[in-house]
């Protein structure tokens, strides 16, 4: 059977070739889109943990960094830091922004902080070091052509921009980077409001603990000593960050992700049946000499296994490499493509479907007359 | 009569034409698909700014949106606003993009703060309950109320308090950012904000144009931004469009080039099966030019029909979509529907050059070896 169905592969080449690619192509494509998802929960978890703290201190009834507005008083910090077991507490803050230049408008998230928090590694010039000064994400630099010397301009202040970080986006928002000096330098100058004190300050603290120091203990201890703020791991918020994401967009990925499977795999039932069934006259004469059927069904279901086998590791490779060309030419997109679980599914699915597609012409062929195939 | 002879041969093998063109629609389906969830989300994004009752919305200066921004406007700009020439009313919200917690499960939600009494910018349509909040209550949108469980009575939270639901507010609900309304003094606590608005709606006396108000207001009140309910609209959904661009263009060129393979491999497996009437026309006179036409009108066929089912298919998952997925809004705009068809068209056009070497190749003399 596998002779015959390897024989069939053989006889025209660039039909195997079509329907190979054509599987891989289905693949790739459900892989994609359950890559977007897994990289969407990738980027918002990435926000709290590559903060470098401990522990975070947040508003009470705040448990996000994403989506999220958290404002603590000045004391908080020196309270905070009076607990034994805290190294230190770092300040930080975020502001949601929107950058436009050239009429083309980008939401964005500036993270405030001096020491821990801001990334210590650029992918492009250097790291924050004096007044005025911002990191912008990888995909805000390619939205808007920006490059390292450049100014991004906010409410009418101009940041310089002196380094591009790499991956810092979240729920599909770059993120960008600078420090406090800059910050209250930027409430001063920016066309902002006649008062500014309904900006925040202070939104949480990135607390180290003393080296051997139970987190556990110590989150106790603040949460019981210093009321003004709620205190979590950073693995704590990064699960709750990631719960924003399927919350607001789970149900819209997931339908979409369920629409593609179900278009996918019945592509590839539908590709399967017109490819058996454009073989329907080789399967015909077969018949007419003889072959039994059950060789006959053997060769076919053969056939489909090949070309599914062959198709899986394109598919895979062709889903790997769209999902770096998307991190190349649209970076604010993260596409993780290859877990397992998923690779795993999709798979079983093309083979059951195509399996299935290619059963289906064996029924018209079993009413074919043998010598039907001999009249043209 | 070449053109004829290729929808002939075509319609010949009716069963495989139906199958490829199934297959192609399935992919200008999921296209089709992407394109209506995201516009449809996108849109229902808009609705509370339409919805409202406002002509203008006034804001802090240098915002120009509400989705993705903040904005804060001292209260005294209020009165401010009220005595430019052309205001009938103005009223104002405070706002805040942020979680609430309903039975366990958290929305990110747009928490409009209004005050009893107020009509500009609260609840314009209820399913059970009322619109109007005092402290400690809120209006939640019916259907996050039926998916969550939390009906009239129940608590939900925002920020670190629970409020009462009191109303089941009607087309609140968006899957990305459904609109919550709370007393404004319970918002300005967790914002740990006294003194302040987000934005201020305006109601233009009859006869005066919105946009004329806007610019009016921009010129007299400092450090605010005027927009007409319209320009706010635009500008709020060219952001919401603006970040799924790039991803919505991927997927469509994604699900594009898999069309063009099928579209391919279907008049591939069509032309093998042909081969020896090829070498007839060919050997009948017909030149290769023939020979191509014919090969693309029976791709365009493919494609046309296969657009068609797309069409016929999608209505039918956009239905469903919204019986079992009430949580998903789905449009499909004529727009979408004329690039979808631009791609299928040239789907059919690739898909026939990918052949053109094959056809080419075919000798006359063929017909005189079987």
């Amino acid at each position: 059977m596998s002779r015959l169905a390897l024989g069939w592969l053989r006889l025209d080449a660039s039909r195997s070739v079509l329907s190979v690619a054509g599987i891989a192509a289905v693949l790739a494509v459900m892989l994609l889109l359950q890559g977007v998802k897994a990289g969407l929960a990738t980027q918002l978890r990435s926000v709290a943990l590559d903060r470098g703290a401990d522990l975070i201190a947040v508003q009470p009834g705040v448990s996000n960094i994403v989506g999220a507005r958290s404002v603590l008083p000045q004391l908080a910090r020196g309270e905070v830091e009076a607990v034994a077991g805290v190294l230190a507490a770092e300040p930080m803050t975020t502001l949601p922004l929107i950058h436009e230049r050239d009429g083309r408008r980008t939401p964005l998230l500036l993270l405030i902080a001096d020491t821990t928090g801001v990334p210590r590694a650029v992918e492009e010039g250097r790291v924050l070091e004096g007044e005025g000064e911002i990191l912008i994400d990888r995909s805000l630099a390619r939205i808007h052509g920006l490059s390292v010397g450049e100014q991004l301009e906010i409410a009418g202040y101009s940041f310089l921009i002196v380094g591009v970080v790499e991956a810092t986006a979240a729920l599909w928002t770059p993120l960008a980077f600078t420090n406090y000096d800059t910050l209250i330098e930027f409430y001063f100058e920016a066309d902002l409001a006649d008062d500014l004190s309904a900006f925040p300050l202070l939104g949480y603290l990135l607390i180290r603990l003393d080296e051997g120091t139970e987190s556990s203990g110590v989150r106790e201890a603040i949460e019981a000593g210093v009321p003004a703020v709620d205190v979590y791991g950073p693995e704590q918020i990064a699960d709750n960050d990631e719960r924003l994401g399927r919350t607001m967009l789970g149900a819209v990925l997931d339908l979409l992700i369920g629409i593609a499977w179900v278009v996918g795999l019945t592509v590839v039932g539908l590709f399967m049946f017109t490819a058996a069934e454009g073989r329907r006259r080789d399967i015909g004469v077969l018949k007419a000499i003889g072959f039994p059927a059950r060789m006959i069904v053997g060769g076919v279901l053969a056939e489909a296994l090949m070309v599914v086998l062959v198709a899986a590791p394109a598919g895979v490779a062709l889903a790997r490499v769209g999902a770096e060309l998307v991190g190349r030419f649209a970076p604010l997109y993260l596409i993780e493509p290859l877990r397992p679980v998923s690779v795993t599914l999709a798979v079983a699915g093309l083979l059951a479907f195509s399996t299935a597609g290619s059963v289906g012409p064996l029924a018209i062929v079993r009413g074919l007359e043998p010598t039907e195939v001999f009249r043209r | 009569m070449i053109v004829r002879w290729a929808v002939v041969s075509l319609l010949q093998a009716r069963l495989r034409m139906l199958a490829s063109s199934l297959a192609v629609a399935a992919a200008f389906t999921l296209v089709f698909m992407f394109r209506a969830v995201w516009e449809g989300e996108t849109r229902q994004l808009a609705t509370y700014l339409e919805r409202a009752g406002a002509d203008v919305w006034v804001m802090q200066a240098g915002v120009s949106n509400v989705h993705m921004a903040s904005s804060f406007v001292g209260r005294a700009k209020r009165r401010e606003v009220e005595s430019v020439e052309g205001v009938r009313a103005a009223a104002a919200v405070l706002y805040l993009n942020s979680m609430v917690t309903f039975s366990g499960q958290r929305w990110f939600c747009y928490i409009v703060g209004i005050e009893p009494g107020q009509r500009l910018g609260a609840p314009w349509a209820m399913a059970e309950g009322r619109g109007q909040v005092q402290p400690g209550e809120v209006v939640v949108p019916g259907v996050l109320a039926r998916v969550s469980g939390v009906g009239l009575g129940g608590s939900v939270k925002v920020g670190d308090r629970d409020l009462l639901v009191v109303g089941l507010s009607e087309e609140t609900f968006s899957a990305t950012n459904p609109v919550v309304f709370v007393h404004r003094e319970d918002l300005a606590d967790l914002l740990w904000l006294e003194g302040y608005d987000s934005y201020l709606l305006v109601q233009a006396n009859e006869g005066t144009a919105p946009g004329e108000l806007a610019r009016r207001i921009e010129a007299e009140v400092d450090a605010v931004e005027a927009m007409t309910t319209e320009e706010l609209v635009e500008s709020d959904t060219a952001l919401a469009r603006q970040m799924g661009t790039q991803i919505i263009a991927l997927m469509t060129g994604i699900c594009a080039a898999l069309a063009t393979l099928l579209v391919g491999f279907t008049m591939y497996v069509h032309t093998a099966r042909l081969g020896t009437e090829l070498a007839v026309l060919k050997a009948m006179g017909f030149q290769r030019g023939h020979v191509y036409l014919a090969v693309v009108v029976q791709s365009s066929l493919v494609a046309a029909s296969a657009f068609g089912l797309a069409l016929a298919g999608t209505a039918i998952l956009a239905s469903l979509t919204r019986g079992l997925a009430t949580v998903v809004a789905v449009r499909l705009t004529p727009g979408a529907v004329l690039e979808v068809a631009g791609v299928g068209a040239l789907v059919a056009i690739v898909a026939s050059l990918l052949l053109a070497r094959r056809v080419a190749s075919v000798e006359p003399a063929t017909v005189f070896r079987t």
